[in-house]
């Protein structure tokens, strides 16, 4: 109960203070709402436009969701290739590590221009913004198989897909999960900024990304509040999810699922 | 080295391997192993003790010689082979249980009920059958080792490779393992290649101990341990096993002092 209190009584004190902070600061100097908006004023939103919110987390989730699926058949698929010698490693790690540097708002446009801007593009955004984590760790875990174990595996004479099944992809498991914490959060940056470009086109269900261009434009901020909110929900939603999978699949054996359930 | 008329157990011949960097590490081991044997193979580090055993299992390509253990080539002879390495190299996302059935899981040839039946046995003679259901990091770096020879031993091997297996632990369950090992071999007869730095250790377990000398390395002694019957703990302290410790030492310090450290 003392450590029920101290995970979840500590973060909520600082939602508090924050949220009364915010509230005297709207009232004492007298900003406008159209420039901060007023927590009350968000919360009404959030209540009154469930609806669009809700339709719009839909759509934001399918994207995100879709791409990080897609990012992760395709990002152990790659680290599984390039785990198989340093040859392959060395002349393509360099062109995976273009996919994180060049800023996502500029691949964004470029996928929206050759896929058209609907849901399809915007997955793909999602996708690209994902896979660079997942191929990066993945192929660490890969190839940091101990010698001995791989050692053991030959003095069974056991066959390659042996050795991958019951020993590489087991030992792989704690770093694809480092990567897949790293891509929960960012799927749903990749699909509110994909959104972001498609929505010159108006797509005509439009997701999170799309809502906040259009408040935006209107300077309904208290809605554009609401709608980062609805975003940080969705990215948490992820974020936790696969927090969940990976104790569930790692707290037998793995030191950090370990330390994390002492603690 | 007396002639039989039928070839050795095991034997190596002029067994020679080269690093790429011409380092030569072996060059010209020849030794015979008769059934039952248990051989140690001692030396300062760099006398590639552990790349012969490496070599006998076929995990290193030999340079030039041969090798047969029991006619058969190493990477033929896997089959009757068991290695058991410095560290315990257990899984540790399966079960005790789990790791131990891993050889003969990844032979293919015994049905899981058999498996099951097979691995209950082997951690009963490794006196671990209570843990069985543990995972590897519940357990301590002894128990660790236990697993890793109980594993060893489910695959029935008539030859076993042990390269330092209890180097990382204290001396207490270094030596109640040196024990247990003897025991096991009673019961299984396995012919074993053992690699130590540990004199004693040496001494109590082998039947033979091989000093190995670097640069290159090479056998500079063989000698043989003539105890007879079970051995037990009280041997230790033993006139004559003390004698034997003495004479392994003498001989390890002469390899030692035959090269001393260069200086560039």
């Amino acid at each position: 109960m003392r450590r029920l209190l101290a995970q979840v009584g500590w973060p909520l004190a600082v939602l508090v203070a924050v949220i009364t902070v915010w509230d005297l600061a709207c009232r004492w100097l007298a900003i406008p709402a159209y420039v901060l908006p007023p927590p009350e004023a968000v919360l009404r939103v959030l209540v009154e436009r469930r609806g669009n919110l809700a339709s719009a987390f839909r759509v934001t989730a399918v994207e995100a969701g879709g791409g990080y699926l897609m990012s992760i058949v395709a990002g152990v698929l790659i680290a599984l290739f390039f785990a198989r010698s340093p040859l392959i490693r060395r002349s393509l790690y360099p062109y995976t590590i273009v996919l994180q540097t060049v800023p996502i708002v500029a691949i964004a446009p470029l996928i929206l221009m050759w896929f058209g801007s609907g849901l399809r593009s915007v997955m793909l955004v999602a996708f690209v913004i994902c896979l660079f984590p997942i191929i990066a760790n993945t192929t660490q875990g890969l190839i940091s198989v101990p010698r001995n174990l791989i050692d053991l595996f030959a003095m069974a004479n056991a066959p390659r897909s042996a050795q991958l099944l019951k020993l590489r992809l087991p030992y792989a498991l704690p770093s694809l999960f480092v990567g897949l914490r790293i891509s929960a959060g960012i799927s749903v940056i990749g699909a509110v900024t994909g959104e972001l470009f498609a929505s010159s086109n108006a797509v005509g269900e439009g997701g999170l990304g799309y809502s906040i261009t259009y408040a935006n434009s209107q300077l309904q901020t208290d809605y554009l509040f609401a709608l980062v909110l609805t975003a940080s929900l969705l990215g948490f939603l992820f974020f936790f999810t696969v927090a969940a999978l990976e104790w569930l699949c790692l707290r037998q054996w793995h030191e950090s699922a370990m330390r994390a359930d002492a603690d | 080295m007396s002639t039989t008329p039928q070839p050795a157990f095991i034997s190596v011949v002029g067994a020679t391997k080269r690093w790429s960097n011409g380092v030569t590490v072996l060059d010209g081991i020849t030794l015979t192993a008769d059934r039952g044997d248990f051989v140690s193979l001692i030396g300062p580090s760099g006398c590639g003790k552990s790349t012969l055993l490496r070599i006998l299992a076929g995990l290193t390509p030999l340079g030039a010689g041969s090798v047969r253990l029991d006619g058969m080539a190493p990477e033929a002879a896997r089959e009757i082979m068991s290695f058991i390495f410095q560290d315990a190299t257990l899984l540790p996302w399966r079960t005790v249980r789990s790791n131990v059935e891993l050889g003969l899981e990844l032979e293919g040839r015994t049905p899981t009920a058999q498996r099951r039946e097979i691995s209950a046995s082997m951690l009963r003679l490794v006196g671990l059958s209570d843990v069985a259901h543990l995972h590897p990091r519940q357990l301590s770096g002894g128990m660790r080792m236990r697993v890793s020879i109980a594993r060893a031993l489910a695959t029935r091997p008539r030859i076993l490779l042990m390269d330092e297996p209890f180097g990382a632990l204290d001396e207490m369950t270094r030596d109640l393992l040196n024990e247990e090992l003897l025991r096991l071999r009673e019961q299984e007869r396995f012919t074993t290649f053992f690699v130590t730095h540990s004199v004693s250790e040496a001494v109590f377990l082998s039947t033979r101990i091989l000093v190995l000398a670097a640069k290159p390395g090479r056998i500079a002694r063989e000698i043989r341990v003539p105890f007879e019957g079970p051995r037990s703990a009280e041997l230790r302290s033993a006139p004559e096993f003390l004698r034997l410790v003495g004479e392994v030492s003498t001989a390890l310090r002469s390899v030692q002092c035959d090269n001393p450290p260069e200086n560039p």
